[in-house]
């Protein structure tokens, strides 16, 4: 290795091990004092993460969705992007895209009841998108939200109506 | 090793703006990612969470360190301190952030990108987002080029 390069190079090393160290000091000592501390090393699922607010599991197993689609006693909102929604969705279900959720929410969500029972769904074991929903519609007072994990994907799987096209 | 002949004092001026553009741009964006991350790791984790790439035990200590590694590091950028540590350490994270999303683009998953939110704003990933880190990797390449292969570009060798 020439030395011309060598000496930045040994030196770089050096100050990206003493910036890693201190970025992480200051991140660890800065959770320490926060009010609500995060634990450093926690257990992760898709459960954990379904809860609201106040600690109330807000998912729905694909039977008790579809139960509620047959008797007609919710209203399902696709969280994906409006691409997604074209491509195919659950059948009569209404497309609120969480990333345009301000555009959206006064023309599509303005004239629900708050009790009306509200099911988002998005697709992938991960995807957060319908969770995020469910939690903005909780926090614009409807009482009656859950969230179908997986829920196109589940949806084709258990051979449920659907409807390809634009809404 | 072949070098490029000196270049005219224009072309040197041109790469040192080039430079100076990079750092500050680069700088900027990683100061402005961390800001909604340092506010609410709980939310960061979750995106990390989603991306399925670490184990339950890495996700939140990633989340609760690496917004103020990016804080740090873009404060650093923007003062031009520790350049050549700052330079190798965001292309290390830039390979990184871009890697996750390209691998989460191929695995089909539906998820926040939490590049510069944690609040599901910003919307899905897709190859927009995709580009737009690469072009953050040309960006902090090129910095790595001029501080430490300097005569490859036809510059002389920096000094610090």
């Amino acid at each position: 290795m020439p030395q011309k390069l060598s000496k930045p190079l040994i030196k770089g090393l050096w100050q990206l091990v003493i910036i890693v160290i201190s970025a992480a000091a200051i991140g660890i000592g800065y959770n320490y004092i926060r009010n609500k501390p995060l634990v450093l090393v926690e257990g992760w699922s898709n459960q954990n993460q379904l809860f609201d607010k106040t600690g109330k599991d807000i998912s729905i197993s694909i039977n008790e969705a579809k139960y509620h689609f047959e008797k007609k006693t919710a209203l399902f909102f696709d969280a994906r992007d409006k691409e997604s929604f074209d491509i195919g969705h659950i059948k009569e279900a209404t497309n609120l895209p969480f990333q345009d959720i301000d555009n959206y929410f006064m023309e599509l969500v303005g004239n629900i009841e708050p009790e009306t029972l509200i099911i988002t769904y998005c697709d992938g074991q991960t995807c957060n998108l319908s969770h995020e929903l469910a939690l903005f519609l909780a926090d614009m007072g409807f009482v009656n939200i859950r969230v179908l994990v997986n829920g196109w994907t589940e949806w084709k799987k258990a051979n449920l109506p659907i409807e390809p096209g634009p809404f | 090793m072949k070098t490029v002949r000196q270049r005219s004092k224009r072309s040197l001026l041109i790469f040192k703006m080039m430079y100076h553009l990079c750092r500050l741009v680069l700088g900027s964006v990683l100061i402005y990612a961390s800001i909604d991350k340092i506010v609410d790791p709980a939310a960061f984790g979750k995106i990390i969470f989603s991306y399925q790439l670490l184990p339950d035990q890495m996700i939140n200590i990633t989340a609760i360190v690496l917004p103020w590694l990016e804080l740090v590091v873009g404060i650093l950028l923007v003062f031009q301190l520790w350049m050549p540590g700052t330079i190798m350490l965001i292309n290390t994270l830039f390979m990184v952030f871009t890697g996750a999303i390209l691998s989460a683009l191929l695995r089909g998953l539906d998820i926040n990108c939490g590049c510069f939110s944690t609040s599901g704003g910003e919307g899905s990933i897709n190859m927009i987002t995709f580009f737009r880190d690469f072009s953050f990797i040309v960006m902090a390449f090129f910095l790595l080029i001029f501080t430490f292969f300097p005569q490859k570009i036809g510059m002389p060798f920096q000094k610090d």
